[in-house]
């Protein structure tokens, strides 16, 4: 292919007309553009939430071990024969 | 100045570039949006150092290169995902057809050809060719869009039209195998 051919070929681009964009498109825009925006949670918040959640996971590992230490405690009383409570000093 | 001003004003040649880029209508109506949206969200950085219509151009140019970048990468998931389903004869990705309404009807096979062709160059080539000889921007206009220097754009300029040269001499041999 020689220069000039690529020139022609170029020159023939002129003949492309410009376009006139759909009508609707504006409204999208708008759309948009004024589409209210998310509410932002700043970093702050985002930290205490996250201690939160971290400090309720601790809480809830807690009260679990808790609940197994004592099923463990009174299963071991049981199999002993062991009263549950010391009643030595209670007035009967 | 508002945004429903820029619009009407820029409408045109923003959505008529972004076919010169895609040559789809669903894809130019998408970035046309896109334009005007980043255009709105960055009107206060806009300093008048520039003219408007260079900065728009600016936008669409990059809005253009990205919706592509992002288009060839979905294209190419899509061939990997083709590949894993051996039994379904429908493919997930249909080629579209070219679609350019500034383009008369009796010479659309010819530019569909050429367009082709500019779509095989670099990103940087494809933009230079879309700015200088379909949106007839001045080679300043051009360097000042593509941030280039005047002797960039022209060696640029020179590339691309070896480079296009090379493509279409390759098609123009390849169809005349086939016949």
């Amino acid at each position: 292919m020689e220069q000039q051919d690529i020139d022609t070929i170029l020159n023939q681009l002129n003949r492309v007309k410009q376009v006139e964009a759909p009508e609707f498109l504006l409204t999208r825009v708008q759309q948009r553009i004024y589409a209210q925006p998310l509410p932002q949670v700043s970093n702050t918040m985002r930290i205490y939430g996250l201690t939160a959640i971290l400090l309720l996971i601790c809480l809830n590992c807690w009260v679990t071990y808790q609940f197994l230490n004592h099923k463990k405690q009174m299963n071991l009383v049981e199999s002993m024969n062991l009263a549950p409570t010391s009643n030595l000093y209670e007035n009967e | 100045m508002k945004i429903e001003e820029i619009y009407n004003e820029y409408k045109h040649q923003v959505y008529t570039l972004s076919l010169h880029y895609t040559q789809n209508k669903e894809d130019a109506e998408e970035i046309t949006q896109d334009v005007f949206v980043a255009v709105y969200q960055s009107l206060d950085s806009f300093r008048a150092e520039s003219k408007l219509s260079t900065w728009i151009y600016k936008i669409a140019v990059h809005k253009c290169l990205d919706f592509l970048k992002h288009k060839r990468a979905a294209k190419r998931n899509v061939f990997l995902l083709n590949l894993f389903r051996l039994g379904s004869n429908t493919p997930l990705y249909e080629k579209t057809n070219f679609y350019h309404p500034g383009i008369e009807l009796e010479d659309k096979e010819s530019f569909e050809k050429i367009f082709t062709a500019i779509n095989l160059l670099p990103d940087k080539q494809k933009t230079l060719i879309i700015l200088y000889r379909l949106e007839h921007k001045t080679q300043a206009e051009v360097a000042e869009i593509m941030n280039l220097s005047i002797k960039a754009v022209e060696s640029l300029y020179q590339r691309a039209k070896n480079n296009l040269k090379i493509i279409l001499s390759q098609k123009k041999d390849s169809s005349n195998k086939i016949d």
